[in-house]
């Protein structure tokens, strides 16, 4: 077999020739999961009254990758925490009830969605909510590996 | 993105000139998701993070310390947690009953667009770009295997004084330690309550024309008929796409008999295989769940295997239950990261 280049990096305090692969940062000899795109926004909620709280907003998201991609999705709510999607929220108003969840539209569109799904809330206030995603290049089935 | 140096490797047998990105093991024009720290706690509370800005994380439930057993936490206080990150602290919140710890793993890349914290690595080289994207300090996300497990799970009555079945199956990874795995998909889902909430959602109430339907949504047709039909995929409506009617319903409808107790009965698990992956996009609409049977799958790592358990529980209420056979499928993959051990390359 011919002498191939490869490219390290160990964790601090672990020798790269030595090293086992979990204790390396960086290693060209392994499939390293790569964002396809990246992105953010923010949804507006509007003020609801009370019994009437139900509203959910979508994003779509093109990635054109032609088949299912794996991802993750982040929601920021306006307490100021961020969580992984999908997140279900269960409290008594519009912004300690959020929730996000996701669908696969089809093998290029991702639809991320943010709703209050309790119709019998209290009222609340106009809020927003802050999202950040990322599609990786790696499909969510059958990825290589070496 | 011309005129920027990029470093690229394929992965072997291809060319990394002419490799899609599917293909390649690794690429600096790509960001790589900057792992920094692994911190297991064993009660709630907040640990300031070290880091100026809001970043991104995954929790991870630790089911059992001794065999042990790590899987993602769906992050809901309903269920089983409410971890989260702030400006200052990784919260662990309501560490689930029974559990023996929350895992959470915390990556350097931050929420908004602040940079990236750059930490001091003793003057050791590093690779990096200066968009924050890469940087050769921090954990990346490594596959060390991939592939579909199936669990066949037969046909199953209770009978006196046996309320519980269990059925599991593995896909050996013999790391010696807990890896992280994809999907990042709950250790522990009740279908019957997912699939009642999943309906729910995907109730579109009665067919119209020029109207977007994604696969699962089902609309009772004609309405008020108590004919039901499910989206086979997604669609936007039209003549030709009329349940029952139009010249190509059957490639985008099916009738709902076909699906055993779909929609009538509400928290059914569809008679068809059961795609684990799809946990990923789970959504709530407010109802109630069938207390009477249950079967809920857990899906966890252990220090040599990435596991599939499906237990159905009944509490007999109403006689003997008969749960069918089912096929359920996992798409995964398992990376060398591992996670039963911290680490801080924040310090």
């Amino acid at each position: 077999m011919a002498k191939v280049a490869v490219l390290k990096v160990a964790k601090r305090g672990y020798d790269v020739r030595t090293a086992n692969p979990k204790d390396l940062t960086i290693d060209s000899t392994k499939n390293q999961f790569k964002v396809h795109r990246g992105g953010s926004g923010v949804i507006s909620f509007e003020a609801k009254t009370a019994g009437n709280s139900y509203q959910g907003h979508s994003v779509d998201v093109v990635h054109n990758l032609g088949y299912q991609p794996a991802f993750l999705l982040f929601m920021k709510r306006p307490d100021g925490k961020v969580r992984l999607s999908p997140y279900l929220g269960t409290g008594s108003t519009g912004p300690t009830n959020v929730s996000s969840g996701v669908a696969r539209v089809d093998d290029n569109t991702l639809r991320f969605y943010f709703y209050v799904w309790d119709l019998f809330l209290d009222a609340y206030n106009a809020f927003n909510v802050e999202y950040k995603y990322f599609i990786f290049v790696d499909p969510n089935k059958n990825v290589w590996s070496s | 993105m011309s005129g920027v140096p990029n470093i690229k490797v394929a992965r072997s047998g291809y060319d990394t000139r002419t490799a899609s990105n599917q293909n390649l093991a690794l690429g600096t024009e790509f960001t790589i998701l900057k792992i920094a720290r692994i911190k297991r706690a064993t009660a709630d509370g907040s640990v300031p993070h070290g880091l100026s800005y809001t970043p991104m994380s995954l929790f991870l439930r630790e089911l059992s310390s001794s065999p042990k057993q790590i899987g993602y936490a769906l992050t809901s206080p309903l269920l089983d947690s409410n971890n989260s990150v702030d400006s200052s602290n990784i919260n662990f919140e309501k560490v689930a009953t029974g559990d023996s710890a929350v895992i959470a793993v915390l990556f350097a890349d931050p929420f908004g667009s602040e940079d990236v914290f750059r930490p001091n690595f003793d003057g050791r080289p590093v690779l990096k770009t200066g968009d924050n994207r890469f940087d050769s300090r921090y954990d990346s996300l490594k596959v060390f295997s991939s592939g579909t497990l199936t669990l066949n799970v037969p046909e199953w009555t209770s009978s006196a004084g046996v309320v519980t079945n269990t059925v599991s199956t593995s896909v050996s990874h013999n790391l010696n330690y807990v890896p992280l795995f994809a999907p990042f998909i709950p250790a522990q889902t009740s279908l019957t309550a997912y699939y009642q909430w999943y309906w729910q959602w995907h109730n579109r109430s009665t067919w119209a024309t020029s109207t977007e339907y994604l696969f699962d949504d089902y609309v009772e047709y004609p309405n008020s008929s108590g004919t039901f039909y499910v989206s086979l995929q997604h669609h936007t409506s039209s003549s030709s796409t009329e349940p029952g009617v139009g010249a190509s319903w059957g490639n985008y409808w099916i009738l709902s008999e076909t699906l055993t107790g779909f929609p009538g009965a509400p928290g059914n698990i569809p008679d068809r295989d059961i795609d684990l992956n799809s946990l990923e996009d789970v959504k709530i609409v407010y109802g109630g769940v069938s207390a009477f049977v249950d079967e809920t799958v857990y899906i966890y790592a252990t220090t040599t295997q990435l596991v599939i358990k499906y237990v159905r529980t009944d509490t007999q209420a109403f006689g003997y239950s008969t749960f069918p056979a089912r096929t359920v499928n996992l798409g995964y993959t398992i990376f060398y990261n591992r996670v039963d051990e911290e680490f801080n390359l924040l310090e």
